[in-house]
């Protein structure tokens, strides 16, 4: 038998079909390479328990921690319904790797791209501007899509986004657009610093507010 | 609804002594978890408490799309990079001198190698990155699928594969690289004979 690490792991996991078993033993006692794999695997097993008094500490904890609200973020809502002009939505085939992008605060005045057909709305919206955007989402409902505006300072690249996503569970904030396929998050003050510090190594200033739109997981 | 789901129900409407069961449940597995991560016990205790700490916080937004076990893992290992990455930020480069010493069992010579065993596994993870030993130890201790890891990772699953086996390959050859475990076979004979 070769080195296979996958039914070292399949003996260890207790998945290894019977017939097999016989031989994967012998070779990890020849082996010494496997010998070593099949050793580590052994050793990750081994149960531990916590220090005796960890869990009073933890509550002690806890009973002084309020937990978080469910976010609702009611400015993200509204900035969606009364600033439509912020939201592009752009498809997916055809455009390669999806993006998420950061739109920070204010910055309205760029140009936003409907790819899949190269319309342009120029800046500074308007009503009229507005109302086209609100078409495109309305056309685009339920496609696999991007929510972005082109051309902003930020544009998250693919392992930024997955970064972010990660980030952005693990502080427990909760999506509130999913039109067209992707994800919206607003971010305030301190999370807006905390946020580009973590996921992009760069400093983002604690004023205003920072939406940070993410592609659907596809 | 299984008796777990209500006490998580009734943890996320704030009932502490729901969330204490919850905390009773998998207070060891997440300390291992975060004690492999981290490679000493100080630290692991740290970073498990932080981790019990933002379950509590965030489970009104908890959804129950993934189980709660996994969240409660995904917390952990999340606590556990952003810990190492603020520890080597303030430590450096500096060697841990606590490292990981379990309860050991059997002879004295036997308790022996296993604490070498321990120290060599142990050396040989921290040697991976902070991600790649989140990764594997997702999959291997806590056995999570790649789509399950994928989810709470936010990558896909090709991609979890991937790290996966890179992460394999590195620490297979941390561990050859060390190059002291030909004395071992004793306590691997020892283990095979007690599954038997």
């Amino acid at each position: 038998m070769n080195c296979d690490l996958d039914r070292i792991e399949a003996l260890h996991n207790g998945t290894l079909p019977a017939e097999e078993c016989e031989a994967v033993r012998t070779h990890i006692k020849e082996c010494p390479t496997c010998r070593v794999w099949y050793a580590a695997l052994e050793e990750l097993d081994r149960e531990v328990a916590a220090p005796v008094d960890f869990a009073d500490r933890v509550m002690a904890q806890v009973r002084t921690t309020p937990q978080t609200k469910k976010k609702t973020n009611r400015r993200w809502q509204r900035s969606v319904a009364a600033v439509a002009a912020c939201l592009v939505l752009v498809t997916v085939l055809g455009f390669g790797p999806l993006r998420g992008m950061l739109v920070p605060d204010g910055q309205t005045d760029v140009p936003m791209t409907r790819k899949s057909e190269g319309e342009v709305l120029p800046a500074p919206y308007s009503n009229e501007s507005a109302q086209t955007l609100q078409q495109w989402m309305e056309e685009l409902e339920g496609q696999q899509a991007v929510v972005g505006i082109e051309q902003t300072d930020v544009v998250l690249t693919q392992e930024q986004c997955a970064a972010a996503r990660t980030w952005l569970q693990q502080h427990q904030y909760t999506a509130e657009v999913h039109r067209g396929g992707g994800s919206g998050y607003c971010l305030h003050g301190k999370e807006v610093a905390a946020f580009g510090e973590a996921v992009l190594g760069k400093a983002l200033p604690e004023t205003g507010t920072l939406y940070v739109f993410l592609p659907e997981q596809l | 609804m299984t008796e777990e789901l209500c006490i998580i129900a009734r943890a996320k409407e704030g009932d502490a002594a729901a969330f204490e069961m919850l905390v009773q449940t998998y207070q060891n597995s997440v300390y291992r978890l975060a004690l492999r991560m981290c490679g000493n016990a100080h630290d692991a205790e740290e970073v498990a408490q932080e981790a019990f700490v933002a379950a509590w916080k965030g489970l009104p937004n908890f959804r129950g799309e993934s189980k709660f076990s996994s969240w409660l893992y995904q917390l952990t290992s999340h606590a556990a990079v952003d810990f190492l990455r603020r520890e080597k930020r303030h430590r450096g480069n500096e060697p841990i001198e606590e490292q990981v010493h379990l309860a050991a069992e059997g002879s004295p010579a036997e308790a022996a190698e296993t604490a070498e065993l321990q120290a060599a596994v142990q050396q040989a993870l921290q040697e991976l990155s902070p991600e790649h030993r989140e990764i594997f130890l997702l999959r291997q201790m806590q056995q999570l699928s790649y789509d399950e890891i994928g989810r709470l990772l936010g990558l896909e699953s090709g991609t979890v594969k991937s790290r996966l086996n890179r992460a394999k390959k590195q620490l297979q050859q941390n561990l050859l690289r060390q190059g002291n475990f030909f004395h071992l076979f004793s306590v691997l004979k020892g283990r095979e004979e007690e599954k038997a």
